[in-house]
């Protein structure tokens, strides 16, 4: 294997990342199941898993033992709480057209600019070193696996080229809409795809190193017990601090919801809300598998390596590549390369929305040759300001990686990002519960946060890279010792990111608080407070969201004409609409206005229209910059809480109604179609019974005529002589008794149709069975000369359970007809008995002119008779015979058929299936 | 005598008019389906078909189509018997130009009635 050969797997990997990307957008119609799954959802939020874990982990326990399980052990207990905490939030963010924390935050306080400015800025802060900390991770990765070999020319750009492609990959899959509010199909696919990857390569590596290496996971712990770092390895945390501990949970608990690739995963490409409760334990278990080897592994690093250096982050790949395993180094190398493109992939995507949307684009709205020329032609413009975004946060990122990122650790970053992102969880997590949060609250308790965070993480770090000088961390900013980072407030037990964490948040916390307790509110901010905490109750129902909703929608009331009549009165709104979506899709929002609100015919100059306007068009360039863009419409549109109240209301209802009817509508369509079949089944059933009454009396009919005839003649003949009045009076009885027989046979024949489980089963003997039938018949061969055979294979030993009376039936019936039909001079009949696999066959044969192929089946049709072979009246049956014993072969599970027919050998056979 | 053709696959039926013809002072023809009958029809020609319908090989109403479509033949007058009571099967009898429906059980009166008028 050549060096060459890793970098070109890299490309190929992601080259499958577009594949898949690819084939998920264009066929994700056809197999919307699968892609709106909860397990494509669930996967996809293990996204959380960057390489940051996948390498970090083990390194970290090197340094901080056990402390590395706080980053997944947050996310299981913060798990069970999704379907309140994740649930709301989607059902709020789905509702106000929200795409990002930002915009989230910023909406929940009266579509503040300010605070949309101030969380992108801390998220892009926070988060962009935590992308660049990816790359480092590939390139660290890369390095190593690349190590052995010696290259011509340098693979320094690698990281670059590798940055680009990703880049690609965010341009084309995760700017898809201009629109942010809408889902990224190819993307999630391709991220949950790469779940997958770094889980079975993380459980390859584990399995090889710990039975391949070791001898499995006892003797790694049986001998790593005796390593003098052993304690330090399995401690809860550095120094065994408990609060370190329990500060890191917290940590990861909120990290898990507030990331802003979580928020884009968990919240925006959320389709429906069920997904969150299968993802609510799938994502844990997830991340317990993922770890089960990372103990294991940074022990066996310690006892391979025993004594030497090396870099613990990379434990799992430094073991196999000096095992000599190059299938399992790659197979690692694209786990942990998979960790990190999902990762850079989902963030950019997600920093970019909110880089364009909260920050640049405020500054489009309040600039004014800036906004003008933007909305000259806004799609496009858009679409630019957002690759504009993508591009920018790579190269930043990129560029940190290239300058400073190489002085950290990984573990480190990973959670000064933590620390960053969690300052959001005081306004947004308790903003979504409590009315009384305030705007002025958030905001003093984001900055607040902030510089806590910026000053005990990032100060330290600069100063360690000799950027600031050093005295602040010795001495404190301007020499005041309570004021030293690393120890607030003279707070010195806690390592550095524990003291982040504590301070920061208890500082946000109670400012946040505090401040909310002692300001008001403006009219938004009552209006969104009461929309966010009240969500569920304005909007029962997860109404929007999926692509099939606008035009398509097969209940949308089209009022087409209508809706072009009011489309072409251009006031300045419908060429706002215009300018951001599009004619097409300005038409399809006039719909689907007008559906939510059937009675309300003249959406423009209509408040509730500009209301619903505003919420989409948050979707594309935020809530706050979509508030000054509807203001600046001139006319006042400023409304109430009570209208807004009213608004969501009706409109909510008539979707409500809407969803209710569709559904009626479906289960009523359901219930015609039943109707409909059983219908039919009842119409077939009543023709079969007509002609089945048809063809009785018809059969009725016939013995009738004679019997009447020859009575009519009796009774006018008194002079017929003896033998005439015989015969008359014989024929009359046996046309009597054809009747009689006839309806006998009918109501057999109906009474098996009726009895469901009336078999009287008992134990069937095949020998008496057989001679009881054969003397029953004998009667009627008497006069003739007929030769009897019957062969009973002594094999049968089991005896089967059967209803005695009728089956008898059946071979009566089957040797009357022998008898009637063999050979007239000399008749031969046979009666085989034998036992086939799981049942007993009985067979019986003549010697008579046969049948013809075609009537093999007909045969058992009820009524039919085998005219053609007889004429006389001996022979006349009720052609219902072996219409019964089909009926009763198949009531015993059986079946019965002509076996052949051909000159001097017809044989019919039944078998029954042997009962156990 | 006045030739009369019965024609019937069951030979109770067929045994009971053969007697009540014959005492009317008909000769009786015999046919016991549909290709007897127009056997017995070409060589013997009688004046009057008592026919069923339902029979072997060809049936009632085919025997009728063949009587109509002989010149010859047309004259013959006919009656059917048969225990088909459909009005489908009525009218198509009489579109035919069956001379007389009667439906089984029929009275032996009534029939013996009906071929005198038909043959007076």
């Amino acid at each position: 294997m050549t060096g060459w050969m890793i970098i070109g797997i890299s490309f190929s990997y992601l080259l499958l990342l577009f594949g898949i990307a690819h084939w998920a957008e264009k066929h994700k119609k056809r197999y919307l199941n699968f892609f709106h799954s909860p397990y494509i959802y669930a996967l996809s939020l293990a996204v959380y898993c960057s390489a940051w874990t996948f390498y970090g982990s083990i390194g970290r326990v090197d340094t901080d033992g056990l402390d590395f399980l706080t980053t997944y052990l947050g996310p299981v207990i913060a798990a069970p709480l999704f379907g309140i905490v994740l649930k709301k939030m989607i059902r709020i963010s789905k509702t106000q057209g929200i795409s990002t924390v930002a915009d989230f935050i910023s909406a929940r306080y009266g579509k503040s600019s300010f605070l949309g400015v101030l969380v992108s800025v801390i998220s892009l802060l926070g988060v962009i070193p935590y992308i660049s900390l990816q790359i480092k991770a590939i390139a660290s990765s890369l390095s190593i696996v690349l190590s052995d070999y010696a290259l011509i020319g340098s693979t320094a750009y690698i990281p670059l080229y590798i940055t680009i492609f990703l880049a690609v990959f965010v341009l084309i899959y995760g700017n898809r809409h201009i629109d942010s509010t809408r889902q990224h199909i190819g993307m999630v696919t391709a991220v949950a795809f790469e779940s997958i990857v770094k889980l079975m390569a993380f459980l390859t590596a584990g399995i090889f190193i710990c039975y391949g290496l070791f001898n499995g996971l006892d003797d790694i712990f049986s001998r790593g017990i005796d390593l003098p770092v052993y304690p330090q390895l399995t401690a809860l945390s550095k120094d065994n601090s408990y609060i370190n501990w329990f500060s890191m949970t917290v940590l990861a608990f909120f990290a898990v919801l507030l990331l802003p690739r979580q928020f884009q995963l968990g919240v925006v490409e959320n389709i429906h809300e069920k997904q969150v409760d299968k993802a609510m334990w799938i994502f844990p278990i997830y991340l317990l598998i993922i770890n089960f080897f990372v103990l294991p592994i940074a022990l066996a690093g310690f006892l391979y390596f025993d004594g030497q250096s090396y870099d613990a982050d990379y434990t799992l790949l430094l073991l196999p590549l000096k095992a000599s395993q190059p299938w399992i180094v790659i197979l690692v190398y694209l786990g942990g390369f998979s960790a990190a493109t999902g990762m850079i992939i989902v963030e950019t995507t997600a920093l970019a929305v909110m880089l364009s949307n909260n920050i640049l684009m405020p500054l489009v709205v309040a600039i004014k040759p800036l906004k003008r020329f933007v909305l000259k032609n806004a799609q496009d413009r858009l679409r630019s300001i957002r690759k504009f975004s993508i591009v920018l946060i790579l190269i930043l990122a990129y560029g940190y990686y290239r300058s400073i990122a190489h002085s950290f650790k990984l573990s480190e970053l990973g959670h000064i990002s933590f620390v960053a992102i969690i300052q959001f969880a005081p306004s947004l997590l308790i903003g979504m519960f409590w009315k009384d949060a305030t705007k002025i609250g958030a905001k003093v308790g984001l900055i607040v946060g902030f510089l806590v965070w910026f000053y005990t993480l990032i100060v330290p770090s600069l100063v360690e890279i000799n950027r600031l000088p050093q005295q602040i961390v010795e001495e404190g900013i301007f020499g005041l010792s309570f004021l030293k980072p690393a120890s607030l407030f003279g707070l010195t037990t806690l390592d550095t990111i524990p003291h982040a964490v504590f301070w920061s948040m208890t500082l946000n916390l109670l400012s946040f608080i505090a401040v909310s307790v002692y300001t008001k509110k403006d009219a938004l901010e009552t209006i969104q407070a009461e929309l966010f905490v009240e969500v569920f109750k304005y909007y029962p129902t997860f109404v929007r969201g999926t692509e099939s909703k606008g035009a398509d929608d097969p209940l949308m009331i089209d009022k087409g004409a209508e809706t072009e009549a009011l489309y072409s009165e251009r006031g300045p709104l419908s060429t706002l609409l215009e300018t951001f979506f599009g004619k097409a899709e300005t038409v399809k929002l006039f719909k689907e206005f007008q559906q939510q609100h059937s009675d309300n015919l003249a959406p423009l100059g209509n408040r509730s229209f500009y209301y619903f306007v505003e919420q989409r068009l948050s979707g594309i360039i935020g809530s706050a910059s979509a508030k000054v863009m509807m203001a600046s419409l001139g006319s006042d549109h400023h409304i109430d809480l009570q209208e807004v109240v009213e608004m969501v209301r009706e409109s909510q209802q008539l979707i409500s109604l809407n969803k209710e009817l569709t559904e009626t509508t479906a289960q009523l369509k359901r219930a015609t179609e039943a109707l409909a079949a059983a219908n039919q089944q009842l119409q077939e059933a009543d023709e079969r019974k007509n002609e089945f009454l048809y063809t009785i009396t018809h059969e009725l009919r016939t013995p009738l005529t004679s019997i009447r005839a020859f009575a009519e003649i009796l009774y006018d003949h008194p002079d017929l002589d003896d033998e005439q009045r015989r015969e008359f009076l014989q024929a009359m009885t046996s046309e009597i008794e054809r009747l009689s027989r006839l309806i006998t046979e009918v109501l057999d024949l109906e009474r098996l149709d009726i009895i469901k489980e009336g078999l009287n089963l008992q134990p069937l003997r095949v020998d008496a069975f057989i001679s009881e039938s054969v003397r029953a018949v004998s009667q009627l061969k008497a006069d003739r000369n007929i030769k009897f055979d019957v062969t009973v294979d002594p094999a049968i030993v089991e005896e089967t359970m059967a209803d005695i009376d009728l089956l008898k039936q059946v071979m009566i019936n089957l040797l009357s007809n022998a008898v009637k039909f063999c050979d007239q001079q000399s008749g031969h009949i046979g009666v085989n008995v034998w036992q086939e696999s799981a049942k007993i066959v009985f067979e019986v044969t003549d010697n008579g002119a046969g049948i013809e192929e075609e009537l093999y089946d007909k045969v058992f049709e009820k009524f039919f008779q085998a005219t053609q072979a007889n004429q006389g009246n001996a022979h006349v049956g009720s052609g219902l015979g072996l219409a019964i014993s089909k009926k009763i072969v198949e009531r015993h599970g059986g079946r019965i058929w002509v076996a052949a027919s051909g000159k001097a050998a017809t044989s019919f056979r039944f078998y029954i299936p042997l009962s156990n | 005598m006045k030739k009369v053709l019965i024609v019937d696959d069951d030979s109770n039926i067929v045994l009971s008019l053969d007697f009540l013809l014959r005492k009317a002072g008909y000769t009786v023809l015999i046919a016991r389906d549909g290709e007897e009958a127009i056997e017995s029809i070409e060589t013997h020609q009688p004046l009057l078909v008592v026919l069923d319908i339902r029979m072997p090989k060809v049936d009632g109403f085919g025997v009728v189509q063949y009587l109509k479509s002989k010149p010859l033949f047309k004259q013959i007058k006919i009656i059917i018997l048969s225990a088909k009571g459909r009005d489908a099967d009525i009218e198509r009898a009489a579109s035919l130009g069956v001379d007389q429906y009667m439906l089984k059980p029929f009275s032996t009166r009534t029939l013996l009635a009906n071929i005198q008028l038909l043959l007076a």
